[in-house]
């Protein structure tokens, strides 16, 4: 005879577990943790070197942990700042997950760490699935990737607290349509108001770069309800 | 995306609930904007059931469409097309999404093994 099991689970129950798990004793530390993402190439690496270096030259206490699927060039690229800086080689997952960053915080994490900084696996399908036990999620939009991106990745766009258009010294020479990205933006993220949620920047000038890094201050390592 | 793996905690999930007993039918929900496509999971789930007490079982997907709550007109209501996400009544974009994210297991059918 058959019998009806009842399991009523969400399948990445075991993620988030560890996630809030995470974001609690990172809470209880102080520290805020932001989840940085992007297609691969719309220069996460170069804002966050900019980032950082200026995080450290306020004095503020900050780091930086990066995901690839393999090579620790990010990380050396971001040491060079002076922060504390991890690499994560993934060996193929295409994206963080809550335990990967509990393996590489545990022991190392730097106490009265304020700010830090998870720029993830260059991919804009799957970290957005993934929580990570941050207080920001933030989505890295470059003025070469054409302005329906949020169109085309709702998933991760619908999960952002943040978007940064980043290369915006190109965009007169791509012909960045802006008041397009933004729609685009709004289709998806309707309550998302581009006054504060999205920002321009770029690594190459610094244009933006301090206001980012003013904003990212400013958050405080609460709960985060999703 | 992750089909297989997701197939592969669905499938130790299950197990774990059911034990070593048969399971013939495994239910899920997929949302709309969850980001899993059912037919990945479905193509991933023969091979993930493999030499397990799941093997041989179907998998039923049932898709949850997008509907949100508008601020607007207070109605909840579920959209023609997962976007863009604006209340298809009033055309309001102050709306907030209420189903369409679910990745969720619902139940299974287990073969109990009738005393003799």
């Amino acid at each position: 005879m058959t019998v009806t099991v009842d399991l009523r689970q969400a399948v990445l129950a075991k993620n988030d577990g560890l996630a809030a798990a995470l974001r609690a004793d990172l809470t209880a530390a102080g520290t805020a943790a932001v989840n940085l993402m992007s297609s691969p190439g719309a220069g996460k690496t170069a804002l966050l070197e900019q980032l950082l270096t200026r995080a450290v030259a306020r004095g503020v206490p900050v780091a930086a942990l990066t995901g690839d699927l393999a090579t620790e060039n990010d990380a050396k690229r971001l040491a060079r700042s002076g922060a504390p800086v991890r690499q994560i080689t993934t060996d193929g997952n295409c994206h963080l997950e809550a335990d990967m960053l509990r393996d590489h915080l545990d022991a190392w994490l730097p106490a009265g760490t304020r700010l830090l900084l998870v720029e993830n696996v260059g991919n804009l399908v799957c970290p957005a699935s993934y929580d990570l036990g941050e207080s920001l999620r933030v989505v890295i939009a470059s003025v070469t990737e054409g302005e329906d991106k949020p169109l085309k990745y709702p998933t991760a766009y619908r999960w952002a607290d943040l978007v940064v258009v980043t290369k915006v010294d190109l965009a007169a020479a791509v012909e960045f349509d802006e008041p397009a990205f933004l729609n685009a933006l709004r289709d998806v993220r309707p309550d998302l108001d581009p006054a504060t949620g999205v920002l321009r920047t770029s690594a190459r000038t610094g244009q933006g770069v301090d206001d980012l890094l003013d904003l990212l201050l400013a958050v405080h390592p609460t709960s985060r309800k999703d | 995306m992750h089909e297989l793996s997701i197939t592969r905690s669905v499938v130790r999930a299950v197990a774990e609930a059911t034990g070593a007993r048969p399971v013939t039918v495994v239910r899920m929900r997929i949302g709309d904007l969850s980001g899993v496509v059912p037919d990945a999971l479905r193509f991933a789930w023969d091979v993930a059931v493999l030499d397990t007490p799941l093997d041989g079982s179907v998998l039923e997907v049932k898709t949850v469409r997008v509907a949100v709550a508008c601020r607007g007109c207070a109605a909840t209501v579920d959209l023609p097309d997962p976007l863009p996400l604006r209340c298809p009544g009033c055309g309001s974009r102050e709306v907030d999404m209420v189903r369409g994210r679910e990745v969720e297991i619902v139940n299974a059918d287990v073969r109990e093994e009738v005393p003799a």
